[in-house]
């Protein structure tokens, strides 16, 4: 992994490192006594205020690196034109999730802790569910790209690649769906940053939709290397409700 | 009368087993009484730790609210089954004391309607559970989160942190409000802007200000509703989503977006208007300027004044 970005962080005692990605201001320093202070705070252009130092009371001797990870809950995928996917029909389409910025302490061993993590943009909160039950979610508004660009590649976006598979009898509306990324892998290469891929049977409004997570990433990739680890082991043969929006909603007077 | 009868029987019970043994009060030996009190220093530690034994187990398995009342049950019918053993033990006879307690059983059933009339409500209030332990819920004017639910009452625990007893007979002739019993809340914020501004323009802004604020949801979409021609002002409803957690967040941050939103785009928010008239509606109120001297303060002034 090239990017300058991510990596080992050298620091002495007393001095500040400061990193920016996306909108994400990142500030690292390393105190007397091994003790390091971390703050990060996002400004989209209107002005913000300096985030809160947290303080990491880690061993002398420990290093410091920054890591690209992914959102740390589901994101649902808002594109930004709707497209169907007839009968039968296969796609492949590409959605840039925002990463975050995961900040280690690397021990004497080698062994890494996960100090803090920030995400490089401020993402909304949405609902993937219904009313009385269902799960927190980020929300991503994407092009939803049918090829991978080279002007979609950011230091603060990975790439995730889909096989959308409509399995159905029915033409499929996709205009909202689910991603799990913590199932995720995260590979690299420059300032590209990819997911494996992720294919998606569906097979009708009442059967849902079968996910599997491939591991591997598509050959638009080109030569990356394997960066970050999936957050959670994925199940075997996941099969879940992707596509969906919410249809009721009442108002109240 | 009742208490009598019982004293009686219990005494003369003891007085049986008087013949053998070393007797530490008459009627009852030493080793009897050694026995008994080894039965209640056992057995009192073992209750409190069978009870607190059930109360984890059932904790993770049936939930907080029956664990509880198991545990009860376990705790009461464990010290119920202790003192019938250490009584027995020491000699008495407890045909007459269930005899007595039938007949004082139907006197306190006279006595104790409301009670029972309450134990009887806690149970349909666990079958029906219309919400469990650290449930925020609002029952009359009363909001709080729900301490326990036991066999009489629910006790609560206020946001202002005060302790609400409240009867279970209560509990179920109310309307109960149970406010975090859904993942999802719709905060509404009611906003008037003058009659000048445009509908449409304000809709589109209160959306864009929802859509900026990253703890508002996205799905289920907000909302903004036009509710009617106010006195004074174009009424409008914000119907925002967000998570329980976050709703007083969003209540607080929201409304400060709106307000510096609506400021910067010159957006009126009116107090309320008085517009009067006199004569016809549609000549101004007269008002006519006479020249003459600045007033100054004097004494009269002050003494009519007073």
């Amino acid at each position: 992994m090239k990017h300058d970005l991510w990596g080992e962080v050298s620091l002495d005692t007393g001095t500040t490192a400061v990193r920016r990605l996306g909108a994400l201001s990142l500030e690292l320093r390393r105190e007397p006594g091994g003790e390091v202070w971390v703050r990060g705070w996002h400004d989209d252009g209107g002005g913000a205020l300096e985030g809160e130092w947290i303080r990491w009371a880690v061993a002398p001797g420990d290093r410091l690196e920054l890591r690209p990870s992914l959102p740390d809950r589901s994101i649902v995928v808002s594109p930004e034109h709707p497209f169907f996917l007839p009968p039968r029909g296969r796609a492949r389409v590409f959605v840039r999730v925002p990463l975050f910025v995961r900040v280690n302490s690397i021990d004497q061993k080698g062994e890494a802790t996960v100090l803090e993590e920030f995400p490089t943009i401020v993402l909304s909160d949405t609902w993937w569910g219904g009313f009385t039950e269902g799960e927190l979610a980020y929300w991503v508004h994407t092009r939803a790209r049918r090829a991978a660009s080279p002007e979609g590649f950011e230091p603060h976006y990975a790439v995730c690649p889909f096989e959308l598979v409509n399995e159905s009898l029915y033409a499929l509306p996709v205009e909202r769906f689910a991603v799990r990324v913590a199932y995720l892998t995260l590979f690299g290469r420059d300032a590209a940053v990819w997911t494996d891929e992720i294919l998606v049977r569906y097979e009708g409004p009442e059967e849902g939709s079968r996910i599997s997570y491939t591991g591997r990433v598509p050959d638009d990739a080109g030569d990356v290397e394997r960066i970050v680890e999936p957050r959670e082991l994925a199940p075997k043969g996941l099969h879940s409700r992707t596509f969906s929006r919410l249809r009721a909603f009442s108002v109240g007077s | 009368m009742m208490l009598a009868t019982l004293l009686y029987a219990l005494q003369a019970d003891a007085q049986q087993g008087a013949a053998t043994g070393t007797e530490l009060v008459p009627g009852i030996q030493l080793i009897t009484v050694v026995r008994a009190l080894v039965m209640v220093i056992v057995g009192i530690p073992f209750v409190f730790l069978l009870t607190n034994w059930v109360r984890r187990a059932s904790h993770a398995r049936i939930g907080a609210q029956f664990g509880l009342v198991a545990s009860k049950l376990v705790f009461y019918f464990g010290l119920a089954t202790l003192v019938v053993t250490t009584m027995t033990e020491l000699g008495f006879s407890l045909t007459p004391l269930l005899g007595a307690a039938g007949i004082v059983g139907i006197a306190l059933g006279f006595a104790s309607q409301t009670s029972v009339a309450n134990v009887i409500a806690g149970l349909f209030l666990i079958v029906e559970r219309p919400f469990v332990v650290d449930d925020l819920i609002q029952v009359d004017q009363h909001m709080g989160r729900v301490l326990s639910v036991d066999t009489i009452s629910v006790k609560l625990r206020t946001l202002d942190n005060k302790f609400v007893r409240i009867p279970n007979e209560t509990l179920v002739k109310s309307t109960v409000t149970n406010i975090t019993r859904f993942p999802i809340r719709r905060l509404d914020v009611m906003v008037g802007v003058a009659y000048k501004e445009s509908p449409e323009r304000v809709r589109s802004i209160l959306l864009d200000v929802a859509s900026k604020n990253p703890i508002a949801l996205m799905e289920p979409e907000p909302l903004v509703i036009f509710e009617g021609f106010g006195e004074s002002s174009l009424d409008l409803r914000f119907a925002v989503w967000t998570t329980r957690e976050n709703y007083l967040a969003l209540k607080n941050s929201l409304q400060e977006e709106v307000k510096a939103r609506f400021d910067m785009e010159g957006i009126e928010i009116p107090f309320p208007h008085r517009t009067l008239y006199v004569g016809t509606e549609s000549e101004a109120f007269p008002i006519r300027l006479v020249p003459g001297e600045p007033v100054t303060g004097s004494s009269e002034d002050t003494d009519a004044t007073e």
